[in-house]
């Protein structure tokens, strides 16, 4: 095991090169530079640049030099730990990602249990009992869930929230509990806005599990040892738990390591149309500001939790399920 | 109108300010304020405040002291100019009547030759951290910024080319420009001022500086704070960088911050801040003021609605208007009607200098401009999508302004067809192909493009519909493309636009004047690029200008360096006689109202004002107060 552990390792390094590469070919493509949206920016509130002075704030944020010049630069520091400085935000990449991380993983792990608190049973109940009233309901609320885009259901939930529970709109606080420390109203305040969010995320998510389970937990029920199992005489419920369930669960394990990059980016629309202070406006932000180092950084940094979480999938899954074995 | 104690405090304003010159005035001063120095912690208000304060007339009543006013912003740390509610003090200050200058940050100014400017500090006025504030703090920020090479590469503002500053005493310095500006006065009131320039406070920032301190030590710190280079950490520390303000650097201004957040800055008042008001009580009247960062322009419009926001001046649009109309009661807020300072909300730039020779031919002549112009039916425009509240108008200057001549306005401004098409025919262009289109000279049909980015304002899109209509009447084949912003101002440059959209803003006087952009082909969305790299290069690049254009340089040129008021007239009546003529820039609508959202409570806001880009310094913002 340990052997095929480091064979994937270092497998990483080539993989991570080509990423690196094609992110920043990639954020290059469109037209223009953080100079263009920073002059179009001033010159759209009335401010007057002029050639000269463009050109002058390209040399300043090292723009000028050629794109291969750039690259090695960036990864040469990246290599060294050194995500670089945002052009907008004047500060390091990291200490700006770093600052918006609690809330995004309060936000994320909070969405990742709600999603399977919900999915889970109901999964269950729609393949146990396929083709009744209620697997049609569960369904049907399901592809809505899938269907709606998240930033309408955001709308929807904010505009539900301010006119009937007169929840602000928008943010994490009211303004009253802005500023004020931590204390049991603040904390019901966090939580009258946190649901929006959670529920927004959540439900594409639930939805999409709730399918994928209940396809797999239907294969599953047909089963010979499903069969052996019920004729020991063992209660259904303890027959479902114990055997089909387990392997039903495979899908959701072999996908727990995409869960960490999600973890870290947040949901980018949702969190934009919110307003909530999560990594996922700074990466939108940077990538229409064409923010080059902050906008690379970023995504360098969800590669490599891809790469990593993919690792971590492929063991659990041979924990969990013996067929699978290290090649 | 406002509560009865007003006048009472406005008479005991009156009756102070009789008190004869040399009588020792009481100064009043915050209630936190007076705790502290109760307390030993603060100076007496006295020592705090400079010895010949700047009084602000107030706009409404003196006001009480207290209240926390709360805004947003859609990036704090971004290009935020939207974080300026309040919170720039240029060394001068535009009048409320945006027609003059008034001292501010300095007591006086004086020159007689628009070259040589004598600049008089305010004495014993302090930072806020209470250091003295003086002239050594401008030549600071003279000698070790912008003329130091390892803080500055070039010196690239046109003024500053060449000029000299000297120091006299520690309230006086004498700045001697190249050539002589006349519009220096107004400069030192707007633009660079906002930037936070013409000072630095040297007694903080000399730690930070190579000229003061140890380069291995200062490079040792940079590492230290994550930046690259001396000169990155200095502009950090002095707030040149993206991120303009600091906590720790001191400032002169209103309020300065005290706690700054992921999404959320506060600021608090300066105990030293150098206004009072007609009555000597110490500005800020407000005690803070609550910056939130709401990244979404439609969430943005939901904080308003449901009353989260005190004042707001940038995201505010015409479309919502009667949503906030309709919120009002509901959000405890005013919806107060300003004046725009756009001369055209949206205008056309069909470009003279396209790479495509024969319509960059077509646009040269005027006639075609007229007849695109005689075509728009902007009344149809204006009652569709501003609710008939915008004036249908030739692109010009604002009403307001010394220069205006009303039939500016007017000219070919009417809805004309048969004339425009008489016009189109006149110029030869009378083949047509199956479709009813017109052919260009070469035989090809007569269409194009216009490429814009279709925010700011938002109309532009739905304008341009109702104007591909009107020009299909024409004859004319007109495409819309709305493009990302980058895309816009890339393919601008690279004179690749047939023709684009930009807003007619800074259209009253002083703007246009510093700017001196339009009637100019000035800027990068422009009708004339070609012309610009003309001129920049001596005639090594772009293309030639007709003599009109020409002469429209000229008239600028010499605009810039003219001082006496008469002549000024006549230059600026030339430059805008040859839009109004030639139509270089195509109007639509001008003059909508601007929605601006106040709390019901906040008082000395004007209920009509004009909007511009630099709009609320003029109307004191230190002096709003809550009345509750």
């Amino acid at each position: 095991m340990l052997t095929y552990v480091a064979r994937r390792c270092l497998f990483m390094v080539p993989t991570l090169l080509v990423i690196s590469f094609l992110t920043f070919v990639i954020i290059e493509l469109p037209p223009g530079d953080y100079v263009t949206s920073y002059v179009q920016s001033l010159e759209a509130r009335g401010m007057e640049i002029s050639r000269q002075q463009v050109e002058l704030l390209r040399m300043r944020y090292g723009l000028d030099l050629p794109f291969h010049q750039r690259y090695v630069k960036w990864l040469s520091n990246l290599v060294q730990g050194d995500m670089g400085h945002s052009f907008t935000y004047g500060e390091p990449v990291r200490k700006l990602i770093a600052e918006r991380l609690p809330m995004t993983m309060v936000i994320s792990v909070s969405t990742i249990f709600f999603t399977w608190i919900v999915a889970i049973p109901i999964s269950i109940y729609s393949a146990v009992k396929k083709y009744t009233l209620g697997d049609y309901v569960f369904t049907f609320a399901g592809f809505i869930g899938l269907s709606i885009p998240n930033f309408f259901l955001a709308i929807i939930l904010m505009y539900i929230g301010y006119r009937y529970f007169g929840v602000s709109m928008g943010g994490l606080f009211s303004r009253e509990y802005l500023l004020a420390p931590w204390s049991w109203g603040r904390f019901v305040d966090l939580l009258s806005h946190l649901w929006v969010p959670i529920v927004v995320i959540g439900t594409a998510g639930t939805a999409g599990m709730i399918r994928v389970l209940r396809a797999t937990l239907l294969d599953e029920l047909g089963r010979d040892y499903v069969r052996t199992a019920r004729s020991k005489g063992i209660k259904e419920i303890q027959v479902l738990i114990r055997h089909p369930l387990r392997v039903a669960i495979n899908p959701l394990i072999s996908t727990i390591g995409w869960l960490l990059p999600t973890v870290i980016s947040g949901e980018v629309i949702t969190s934009q149309v919110l307003s909530l202070p999560t990594t996922g406006p700074l990466l939108l932000g940077a990538l229409l500001n064409q923010d080059m180092y902050l906008a690379g950084s970023f995504v360098m940094l969800l590669s490599f939790l891809t790469v990593i979480g993919t690792l971590i999938s492929d063991l659990a899954l041979a924990l969990v399920d013996p067929r699978i074995r290290y090649t | 109108m406002f509560a009865k104690r007003y006048w009472i405090v406005l008479v005991v304003a009156l009756a102070l300010s009789v008190i004869p010159a040399g009588a020792v005035l009481a100064f009043g001063e915050a209630p936190s304020l007076a705790e502290r120095v109760a307390a030993g912690e603060l100076a007496p208000v006295e020592e705090r405040l400079p010895a010949e304060p700047l009084v602000i007339t107030p706009h409404e009543a003196i006001g009480t002291y207290g209240g926390t006013m709360y805004t947003v912003a859609e990036n704090l740390r971004g290009f935020g100019t939207d974080l300026h509610v309040i919170g720039f003090e240029p060394p001068l200050s535009i009048t409320r009547d945006g027609l003059g200058v008034r001292p501010n940050v300095l007591k006086d100014y004086e020159t007689e030759d628009y070259q040589t400017w004598t600049l008089y500090f305010r004495e014993g006025m302090r930072w806020s951290d209470g250091a003295p504030f003086t002239a050594d703090d401008m030549m600071f920020w003279w000698e070790d910024e912008v003329q130091n090479p390892e803080i500055t590469e070039v010196v690239y503002i046109r003024e500053f080319q060449g000029a000299t500053i000297e120091k006299i005493d520690d309230y006086t310095v004498v700045m001697t420009l190249s050539r002589p500006f006349p519009m220096f006065e107004y400069t030192l009131a707007t633009q660079w001022g906002y930037l936070g320039m013409w000072w630095r406070p040297k007694h903080y920032l000399q730690q930070y500086h190579p000229s003061y301190r140890d380069e291995a030590e200062l490079h040792a710190l940079a590492a230290e704070e994550g930046y690259d280079t001396v000169r990155e950490l200095y502009r950090a520390m002095a707030g040149w960088s993206a991120k303009p303000i600091r906590v720790e650097t001191p400032a002169i201004t209103a309020f300065v911050p005290v706690e700054q957040r992921l999404e959320t800055w506060v600021w608090e008042r300066n105990p030293y801040y150098f206004k009072v008001d007609a009555a000597n009580n110490q500005l800020p009247y407000i005690d803070s003021h609550v910056v939130r960062e709401i990244r979404d322009a439609e969430t943005i419009q939901a904080q308003i609605v449901s009353g989260q926001v005190d004042v707001e001046v940038w995201h505010t649009t015409l479309e919502n208007f009667a949503l906030y109309r309709a919120n009002e009661e509901d959000g405890e807020y005013n919806t107060l009607m300003w004046q725009n300072d756009r001369g055209a909300d949206v205008m056309l730039l069909p470009n003279q200098t396209y790479e495509d020779e024969v319509l960059a031919e077509v646009f040269r002549d005027k006639r075609f401009r007229q007849a695109l112009s005689l075509a728009i039916d902007r009344d149809e425009i204006n009652e569709m999508l501003y609710f008939g509240l915008a004036t249908p108008r030739q692109y010009t200057l604002h009403p307001d302004s010394q220069f205006f001549q009303p039939e500016w306005a007017e000219a070919f401004a009417d809805y004309d067809p048969d004339q425009a098409n008489a016009l189109l025919d006149d110029m030869g262009l009378t083949e047509r192909d199956g479709a009813g289109y017109r052919l260009r000279p070469d035989g090809q049909r007569l269409a194009f493009a216009a490429e814009y980015w279709p925010s700011e304002p938002q109309t532009k899109t739905p304008i341009m519909e109702l104007v591909k209509d009107h020009w299909a009447e024409l004859g004319i084949d007109l495409a819309l493309q709305p493009q990302d912003r980058s895309l816009n101002a890339q393919r601008a440059s690279a004179n690749q636009i047939a023709m684009n959209l930009w807003h007619g803003g800074g259209a009253i006087d002083i703007d246009w004047q510093i700017n001196s952009r339009p009637p100019l082909p000035a800027g990068s969305i422009t009708w004339g690029l070609g012309y610009n790299d003309w001129m920049d290069t001596d005639g090594e690049d772009g293309v030639e200008p007709p003599p009109e254009v020409e002469r429209l340089y000229e008239l600028a040129d010499e605009l810039s360096r003219e001082i006496d008021p008469e002549r000024r007239l006549e230059i600026g009546t030339e430059m805008w006689q040859m839009q109004a003529d030639h139509v270089f820039h195509i109007g639509t609508v001008g003059m909508a109202p601007y929605p601006i959202i106040v709390n019901k409570d906040l008082r000395n806001i004007p209920e009509e004002g004009l909007w511009s880009s630099l709009w609320l310094h003029r109307y004191n913002p230190e002096h709003f107060f809550f009345d509750r």
